[in-house]
């Protein structure tokens, strides 16, 4: 299940975050997260090892899509079953899509309440159509697995 | 209809060595990879073909012994139905565990059904025995309804479901293997409405009607297509593929 979605901006602070997994998480919990993550990107690129495009922890899985400008990170929780090809295409489907509506978005203030609105939106629509197709694929996989 | 056609014996008949034949053939699959969805398919046909065999066992027991006096057909088909309720909550545990994920929540409405028209028949098993003359089933019609009407609902749902899955998949191989799943499942609604209309017109005394045989053959149609698109056999597979690389 897809558990967040968060877009950065790339100087570390969330501009948008759309948490399913936790309703009430405070503006402190997401902004230390956004800021590890920009942390984490800096200082791979520093070292000149690539900017990382997913994290592994023990509890989640963390897909990285950047631009110039801002930084989408979808969470989900871990699963044995990893569907990661289709959580990374929705991840850049956000972004693209974020970017090329919102020309703005790095810069945070210049986003009006409905436009954020709007993102948030568009997000929980992401999360569904990413939840359904995870869903979807894994009766291919579990017939495959099982019959085939 | 008291009189067992000798054509409802030899469809009865073969339609159990086919079913027979594709329960092995699941057992096997079963045995080798030990999957939850193979096992609730396993338990789905051993109660489908059990129900089919003691109906045929019935039709034979009628037209060598008679059946008037005795209807045996009437405790086969009461014992089959009580199969066919138990096959169907197998196949809604197979739906959910492939399909839906959703747990207890999903299937219980069908466990409830189903476990209903099995307690039904098991009462009608037991008036049986006090009351041997043909004639139980057209009293006891509506359970056949209940049944028809679960399993329509049941087997319905395993098509929509199986189609959509083979709408998404673009790979040649899982697309075909879910559209013959869900073409199964269309194949077994047909039988139970067949065997539905079956039913009415044995009410009117005109049992044994095209409708019988037009259900079994949906069955035997059924049951082939569940063995090339669950088992999917290794010619099915290359031709598939092959038809995929043209």
């Amino acid at each position: 299940m897809i558990q967040a979605v968060y877009i950065i901006s790339r100087t570390g602070l969330p501009i948008v975050v759309v948490d399913k997994g936790d309703e009430n998480s405070s503006f402190s919990d997401q902004a230390l997260f956004s800021g590890i993550m920009t942390a984490i990107q800096s200082a791979m690129e520093e070292i000149d090892v690539g900017v990382p495009k997913f994290v592994d922890t023990k509890k989640f899985e963390v897909f990285i899509e950047l631009s110039d400008e801002i930084a989408v990170a979808l969470l989900r929780k871990a699963q044995i079953e990893i569907e990661r090809s289709i959580i990374h295409e929705i991840t850049a489907e956000i972004l693209r899509e974020i970017s090329g509506r919102f020309p703005n978005i790095s810069d945070y203030n210049l986003l009006t309440e409905e436009q954020i609105v709007e993102i948030e939106n568009f997000i929980e629509e992401m999360i569904e159509k990413g939840d359904k197709e995870i869903a979807q694929r894994k009766a291919t996989k579990i017939v495959s697995d099982s019959f085939w | 209809m008291a009189e067992v056609p000798l054509s409802a014996i030899i469809f009865e008949t073969f339609i159990s060595v086919m079913l027979i034949t594709v329960f092995v053939l699941i057992l096997l699959k079963y045995i080798q990879r030990r999957k939850k969805p193979v096992l609730y398919l396993l338990l789905t046909f051993s109660s489908f073909s059990l129900a089919s065999l003691i109906s045929a066992i019935g039709r034979w027991l009628g037209y060598f012994l008679g059946n008037e006096t005795v209807g045996y057909t009437d405790l086969s088909n009461i014992s089959a139905f009580l199969l066919l309720a138990i096959s169907n909550c197998f196949v809604i545990a197979f739906v959910e565990t492939v399909f839906v994920n959703k747990g207890i929540d999903f299937a219980l409405p069908f466990l409830v059904i189903n476990g209903v028209a099995v307690g039904m028949s098991i009462e009608a098993i037991i008036y049986w025995f006090s009351k041997k003359e043909f004639g139980l089933l057209a009293d006891k019609f509506y359970i056949l309804v209940l049944l028809a009407i679960i399993s329509l609902v049941t087997y319905i749902i395993l098509t929509i479901y199986a189609f959509k899955e083979a709408k998404l998949n673009t790979d040649k191989l899982p697309r075909s293997g879910f559209n013959l799943i869900a073409t199964y499942g269309i194949s077994v609604s047909l039988l139970f409405i067949f065997f539905a209309l079956d039913s009415v017109m044995a009410s009117l005394g005109k049992g044994y009607s095209p409708f019988y045989y037009l259900g079994w053959t949906f069955a035997m149609i059924g049951v082939f297509l569940g063995y090339l698109g669950y088992i999917m056999p290794g010619w099915l597979k290359n031709f598939i593929l092959r038809k995929a690389h043209r």
